[in-house]
């Protein structure tokens, strides 16, 4: 007879979350170039639409629209394709294929943030960037950037993980993502000063996580205010975690049973261990 | 496998309902397997075989019943069942954008094989039995469908897990690949102790192999035993196949003889096993061009219960 592992046997979560991450890259080694151009096409066409109108507006509304754009960015790179790929590895068996794994549901969502993440990079260079010279606005790099920029991919890129992970098909979880970004884009002042926008759309924009992305973007990259850009942060991650929870707890994975049914099949364990 | 060797599985009055659907998955299943021994699981399409499986490796949850493997509840020790069981399903294989190399490296490595270069040569050793060394550095998607087949196969294989699922492993294979496999499982089970757990429509092939046999239907196990118990149940009826050409009639055979399908003077029968002697008095065998006879197959056994 074969003998049994041991259930220590297998990865600690971080060396699965490497190994994940590494997978994730590689399905994408041949295709990321494409990827970042889909993902500069909306935003660089938002700057140049929304910049002509924003130049009549001042500095103010053109920083907006830059902060907005990159957002945007964020949205069609993370959120959007997360979601599409979380879909795509739960109808094509690799949910049940990592499940079947000693391998954490965690290090999963993880690896998958972490490469979009990464492969969002460019995209949101690009367009920062290109985004900078054509509106005119200069940039001024806090030392809050990378930590801002971090905080305001990661809502949108566990929103994406919940919402593919949540679809019966990658149609549903595309036009659904896709819904989404223009809905967090248009709900309150992401790319439009509140002032040229309605009061409602304001009010409402207090519970979208875009808007705190925008405003942090703005605080630490075109006119840096420290104390601003830190309680964006404080609030893109409450954000974060309210939508790790929601993914990491309501993704399918393994069938769990409860601490109770868990306690009485210890509880059987030892009556066995009695017996024999 | 000894006879007293301890439970690989218990399943006891497994039963799982999906919402939505009319009928039960699965109803009142019960089987024991021990370990070491090579088990088939039969049945036709939607007879419930997938979400057996899926409740044995504690994907999903049976809504009544236990499943031990190893002795622990396969729902309160996910990471053990995880650790010991390697599970190839029928599905697409969920690796096709890395190389063979990569795909069979990361299994070994994400199945608990802790170092690197252990993994490594791990991932060596299984191309090597499976013969896939020289496609190491090709693509999954651009494998054959029989090339990919193997590739599951061997990321199954990698962490040695003592105990092994396999939906149909020999699909999309060529006839040779198909022989390597089956000596390759043969040899994971008798040399090594592996316990087996095969699910195939394959009862021919199959029935080399596998020690024992359930057969499920409408999500019931209706059949559990050894192959030649089962057959044994059949074994009043004797199967014909006849080749008649183009000037014999259907009605050269007597009534006696039970005929299950024709076509293009082939002739599929069945005969009590009594009334066998009448036969070869009342008919010359020799006349038809092709005439063979046997005793009930296992898939003759399937078949019967499908």
């Amino acid at each position: 007879m074969s003998a049994t592992r041991d259930e220590k046997l297998g990865l600690g979560l971080a060396s699965q979350v490497w190994d994940l991450f590494h997978i994730q890259l590689t399905n994408w080694r041949w295709s990321w170039p494409q990827m970042v151009l889909t993902g500069m096409l909306a935003p660089l066409v938002s700057i140049a639409a929304l910049g002509l109108f924003a130049r009549n507006s001042g500095h103010g509304a053109t920083e907006y629209v830059l902060t907005g754009s990159v957002t945007m960015a964020i949205l069609f790179e993370t959120q959007n394709k997360i979601a599409s790929n979380f879909a795509f590895m739960r109808g094509n068996g690799a949910f049940e294929y990592y499940a079947a794994l000693p391998v954490r549901r965690e290090a999963l969502i993880l690896a998958t943030l972490g490469a979009f993440s990464l492969l969002s990079l460019p995209a949101v260079a690009v367009t920062l960037l290109l985004g900078s010279a054509l509106l005119d606005v200069p940039l001024s790099f806090s030392p809050l950037a990378p930590v801002a920029l971090v905080l305001a991919l990661l809502p949108s890129a566990g929103l994406g993980a919940f919402i593919g992970s949540r679809s019966a098909t990658i149609e549903q979880a595309s036009s659904l993502s896709l819904a989404t970004t223009l809905l967090m884009m248009a709900a309150g002042p992401v790319a439009v000063p509140p002032e040229l926008l309605p009061d409602a759309l304001t009010w409402i924009g207090h519970a979208n996580p875009a808007v705190y992305a925008s405003d942090s973007l703005r605080h630490s990259l075109t006119s840096p205010s420290p104390t601003s850009a830190l309680s964006d942060m404080a609030v893109l991650a409450a954000f974060s975690l309210a939508v790790w929870v929601l993914t990491s707890t309501r993704m399918h994975w393994r069938a769990r049973y409860g601490r109770r049914a868990a306690g009485q099949d210890q509880r059987a364990h030892l009556t066995e261990g009695r017996h024999t | 496998m000894p006879e007293d060797a301890p439970y690989a599985y218990e399943v006891e009055g497994l039963y799982k309902h999906y919402a939505g659907t009319p009928e039960p998955a699965n109803a009142d299943i019960s089987f024991r397997i021990r370990q070491g021994e090579f088990f088939g699981l039969l049945g036709s399409n939607g007879a419930g075989k997938t979400s057996l499986v899926k409740q044995m490796i504690g994907l999903v949850r049976p809504d009544g019943g236990t499943v031990r493997l190893l002795g622990r509840d396969v729902f309160t020790h996910p990471r053990f069942t995880t650790v010991n069981v390697g599970y190839m399903p029928q599905t697409a294989f969920a690796l096709n954008s890395l190389t063979v190399r990569e795909a069979v490296y990361f299994s070994a490595h994400l199945r608990g094989m802790a170092s690197r270069a252990t993994a490594k040569r791990e991932r060596d050793a299984v191309l090597e039995l499976l013969g896939l060394g020289h496609l190491a550095g090709k693509v999954a998607r651009q494998l054959s469908g029989g090339e990919r087949r193997l590739l599951q196969i061997a990321v199954t294989l990698t962490a040695s897990p003592p105990v092994l699922i396999l939906d149909e492993p020999t699909n999309e294979l060529d006839p040779s690949r198909r022989r390597q496999v089956w000596q390759l499982l043969r040899d994971l089970n008798q040399r090594d102790g592996r316990t087996i757990i095969l699910i195939t429509h394959n009862a021919i092939e199959a029935e080399q192999v596998i020690e024992r046999v359930g057969i499920l239907k409408a999500g019931r196990l209706v059949a559990l035993g050894a192959p030649a118990e089962l057959k044994a149940s059949l074994r009043s009826q004797v199967h014909l196949s006849i080749t008649l050409d183009d000037t014999q009639p259907l009605g050269l055979l007597p009534d006696y003889v039970h005929v299950q399908s024709q076509h293009r003077g082939r002739v599929v029968a069945l005969v009590d096993a009594a009334d066998l002697p009448h036969l070869t008095k009342d008919v010359n065998l020799a006349q038809f061009p092709e005439f063979t006879m046997h005793t009930a197959t296992l898939e003759d056994v399937y078949v019967s219960y499908a």
